[in-house]
């Protein structure tokens, strides 16, 4: 964010700390895409995210009036927003036992392995290998390389020390060159 | 020892994130310039971390500050004194039901009332969360050794 949209997101917390909906309205229209993106690759579900994500800015609007800027305001998004992803995962995950993994191969069978690779299918493959993660591994790949967060942010931001931030991510990165190199060898032998 | 808790693997992962020591970095950039194992692994991950740009960047399907916005007035409206008795109104009866059925949902709005206080301080050591065991299709232990042989120095000290 350059400074005018820092000036202006400042200008924007205070006045909807206030009750200015307007204000908490323009908070939403700018950070609404990377809360949603965020839930929808925790979820797995675009029905389910878009249903969180406004959940969370209504927490976020509930909660409001005693924020303090000790975190980046887009941080504290995101942990309203972890908080409720993993709840709802731990409510679906006793009612239905349904893995997040929707079942379908890493690469399709149908490009060559030119095209596979290429652009978009690149990034399919990579979502559909981070959802074979477990959740706390997926999530602090989501925060260190969407995110851009420090491990002293996303320590704070899930309640763990910054050693276990370093080692899980570690194991979590092990783990995902692990199965990206599983569907480059199918490729290679399909 | 599995192959996820290699100490290089952690301390590379680190190195990738530049959340290394300056003096651990030069050592462990000089040691994998020589070792053919700890290059290839700093390769793969810096490959890694560029591959998340390629990441399906999708949208919500409608501008949620207008409809966050109605609702807010539609709430405003009924007086100013309003804000703790939000929730009462906000959430039409299908909708809380959704956010308010378990003890769980309820955690988790406290949680969220919270975080203004907890983000940046000291984290619980003892918090963990549980495993969502169903979800971890994969056993995610990397095929083939990313332990460095014997000739590979350790990297404990690299933070
Ligand atoms: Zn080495």
């Amino acid at each position: 964010m350059d400074d005018a949209s820092a000036a202006d997101e400042a200008g924007w917390i205070a006045r909807a700390q206030r009750g200015d909906p307007s204000a908490f309205a323009a908070l939403v229209r700018l950070h609404q895409q990377r809360v949603f993106r965020f839930i929808l690759r925790l979820t797995g579900s675009r029905e389910e995210a878009m249903e969180l994500t406004q959940d969370s800015f209504l927490k976020a609007w509930q909660a409001l009036p005693g924020w303090r800027p000790r975190a980046r305001f887009a941080t504290w998004l995101l942990q309203i927003a972890r908080n409720a992803a993993l709840d709802t995962l731990r409510r679906r995950q006793l009612v239905e036992f349904a893995p997040l993994d929707d079942g379908l191969p890493l690469s399709d069978p149908a490009p060559g392995p030119d095209e596979l690779w290429a652009g978009r299918q690149r990034g399919v493959v990579l979502d559909r290998a981070l959802r074979r993660l477990p959740f706390e591994q997926r999530e602090v790949l989501l925060l260190r390389e969407v995110e851009e967060l420090s491990y002293t942010e996303i320590a704070a931001l899930i309640g763990v020390a910054e050693g276990t931030v370093k080692s899980r991510l570690a194991r979590a990165r092990a783990a995902l060159l692990a199965l990206l190199r599983h569907t480059t060898g199918e490729r290679h032998e399909g | 020892m599995r192959d996820e808790d290699c100490p290089r693997m952690i301390a590379l992962s680190a190195l990738v994130d530049d959340e290394i020591a300056a003096e651990a970095r030069l050592t462990l950039l000089a040691h994998a310039r020589h070792c053919p194992l700890c290059g290839a692994a700093l390769a793969e991950l810096r490959a890694l971390r560029a591959e998340f740009a390629t990441l399906p960047q999708e949208s919500p399907d409608f501008d949620l500050g207008h409809v966050i916005e109605a609702r807010l007035r539609a709430q405003t409206s009924a007086g100013p004194a309003s804000r703790p008795r939000l929730r009462d109104r906000l959430f039409p009866s299908g909708l809380r039901g959704l956010l308010m059925p378990a003890v769980g949902a309820a955690t988790a709005l406290a949680l969220g009332l919270q975080l203004g206080t907890l983000l940046l301080e000291q984290p619980a050591r003892s918090a963990r969360e549980p495993r969502l065991v169903a979800m971890a299709v994969f056993d995610p232990i990397a095929p083939g050794g990313l332990c460095p042989p014997a000739t590979c120095f350790g990297m404990e000290t690299s933070r």
